[in-house]
């Protein structure tokens, strides 16, 4: 993450619910033997996504400068996802860019799906931020957790700070097997991933990468189909909806600029206009 | 629901089969490593869909950690019904329950989980549901259970049901419409009928508690029993 390109790898995994240590080991051998310079994991990827009011037992408290699991130590860059004990007591639903075994950069899911089969909001705390960081080289990046990428406006929040590179880490439970998808796939569902990412990244000019998970919770199957999105729209790569895989692609600041320059999207997005129209609307003001 | 409902939709059911069962097994294997057993005991009435759940069920933990426990023979079940419950008589939910005590003594002694082939339409319409832990087919309605394994078995009252309203499909394209696409139940349940929709009503009703109870079945769906569909 030197230079202006950045390989990018994304590792489809199946954490074994509860074992931290466990699952940074395989973590972080994925990492060493894919020769990325960084590596996307899903959602909870230490910890598992169903662990109800574990949340506080597994958690790991950042800012009291709670350590991370030691196998992360020796490891390429990556962004897991770990449950983030806030000073406050409260747990929160995090991803964590993890460099040399420290912190980097961490995100806090904003939106909780607390509907249907998801009980987030139960046992987690709100983020309130979307922040880009900046990860070496010239890059500009920002995560989002599964349910914040169904809310475009943190992708807006996202885009307007300069991000090159968005990335997604999701639990996603895949659903319609029966028909499966039109594009093949073994779940309706992953249709709909797939087309906010191809959007996403065509409409800003950005490269979106989305880890979904594999593996079996509770009932439930995750989805998988992971995959990267070029800023063209184009998928660079993609997984299978079943089992654990890393997938690559080589990811160039050149082609975010070659991507946005036919347009003027990204150049004349005005978010004075939607700071000043939100103002309006929230307070009432014609 | 008018005539000419295709239920299930349209698909290709020989990939469904394989996109279906790999889910199934994928669930079944995680639940008999989380409840640290030695494998599944299958409730096998002898059904083709009994067939298709320990197909699947051998998927996910290998055929030789599947056992298919046969309904007692009916001089097996008059001696276990009348050695325990002397005043009960051999009807179909008794014979059930000496299988079901046979399952649970196997799966002892097996350290298995008991799994039961019922489908959703089962679950949903004749209540109580079976208390088994494992439910393979259990977001599969009748008419899927019977695209894929060629027939489909419920109690008399919901093939009764099903009869009435002119066929398995018309009724799981109504209860399909009601549950996962919300649809109002007076726009599509009471469409087969006021008789049939009163029945309707009357099985999802008395089952309210049962399904809150249910064992684990496989997501499939968008309203999976126990999962995100209790009321």
């Amino acid at each position: 993450m030197t230079g202006s390109t950045l390989r990018l790898a994304v590792y489809q995994f199946a954490p074994e619910l509860g074992r931290v240590e466990e699952n940074a080991r395989r973590i972080a051998d994925a990492a060493a033997s894919s020769g990325a310079d960084l590596v996307l994991t899903p959602e909870l990827s230490l910890t598992g996504y169903g662990i109800g009011d574990d949340a506080g037992a597994l958690g790991i408290s950042l800012d009291a400068g709670g350590a991370l699991p030691t196998a992360l130590r020796g490891s390429p860059d990556v962004v897991v996802g770990l449950v983030d004990l806030g000073q406050d007591g409260v747990p929160y639903n995090a991803a964590v860019h993890v460099r040399d075994g420290g912190v980097l950069f961490r995100h806090r899911k904003v939106y909780l799906p607390t509907y249907g089969m998801f009980d987030e909001g139960r046992f987690f705390g709100r983020g309130a931020r979307v922040e880009a960081y900046e990860p070496g080289g010239g890059w500009r990046a920002a995560v989002l957790i599964c349910e914040d990428f169904w809310h475009p406006a943190l992708m807006y929040l996202a885009a307007i700070q300069g991000v090159h590179l968005l990335m997604i880490q999701a639990a996603a439970p895949g659903r319609g097997a029966w028909t499966g998808g039109a594009d093949g796939s073994r779940f309706r569902t992953s249709e709909a991933w797939t087309r906010i990412a191809q959007t996403t990244a065509h409409i800003y000019g950005i490269y979106v990468a989305l880890a979904n998970r594999v593996g079996a919770e509770d009932g439930v199957v995750f989805g998988g189909d992971s995959l990267i999105v070029a800023p063209t729209g184009d998928v660079l790569a993609r997984a299978p909806s079943e089992g654990e895989v890393v997938i690559q692609a080589e990811l160039s600041l050149a082609e975010v600029a070659r991507a946005r320059r036919p347009f003027a999207h990204t150049r004349d997005e005005d978010p004075r206009l939607v700071h000043r129209m939100l103002t309006e609307i929230l307070e009432g003001r014609p | 629901m008018s005539a000419g409902v295709e239920f299930p939709p349209a698909t290709d059911l020989r990939a469904a089969r394989a996109r279906v069962g790999g889910v199934v097994a994928e669930v079944v294997g995680q639940a008999v490593r989380d409840a640290g057993a030695a494998g599944v005991v299958l409730m096998d009435d002898g059904s083709p869909e009994a067939s298709l759940a320990a197909e699947w069920c051998a998927l996910g933990v290998g055929a030789d950690a599947v056992w298919r426990v046969p309904r007692p023979r009916p001089e097996e079940a008059r001696t276990c019904i009348a050695a325990f419950e002397a005043e009960a008589e051999e009807t179909a939910s008794a014979v059930e329950e000496a299988h079901r005590f046979r399952c649970r003594l196997v799966a002892a002694t097996r350290g298995a989980l008991v799994a039961h082939p019922a489908n959703r339409t089962v679950l949903l319409l004749a209540p109580p549901p079976p208390p088994e832990p494992l439910l393979p087919l259990g977001d599969l309605y009748a008419s899927q259970v019977a695209a894929l394994a060629g027939e489909w078995t419920g109690p008399p009252a919901l093939e009764r049901l099903a009869h009435a309203v002119g066929g398995i499909s018309v009724l799981d394209a109504a209860l399909h419409a009601w549950l996962e696409e919300r649809r109002p139940f007076e726009a599509v349940v009471e469409s087969l009928g006021a008789e049939a929709a009163a029945e309707v009503r009357r099985a999802f009703e008395t089952g309210r508690f049962w399904r809150r109870r249910a064992g684990l079945v496989p997501k499939l769906g968008s309203r999976t029993l126990g999962i995100d569909l209790f009321g």
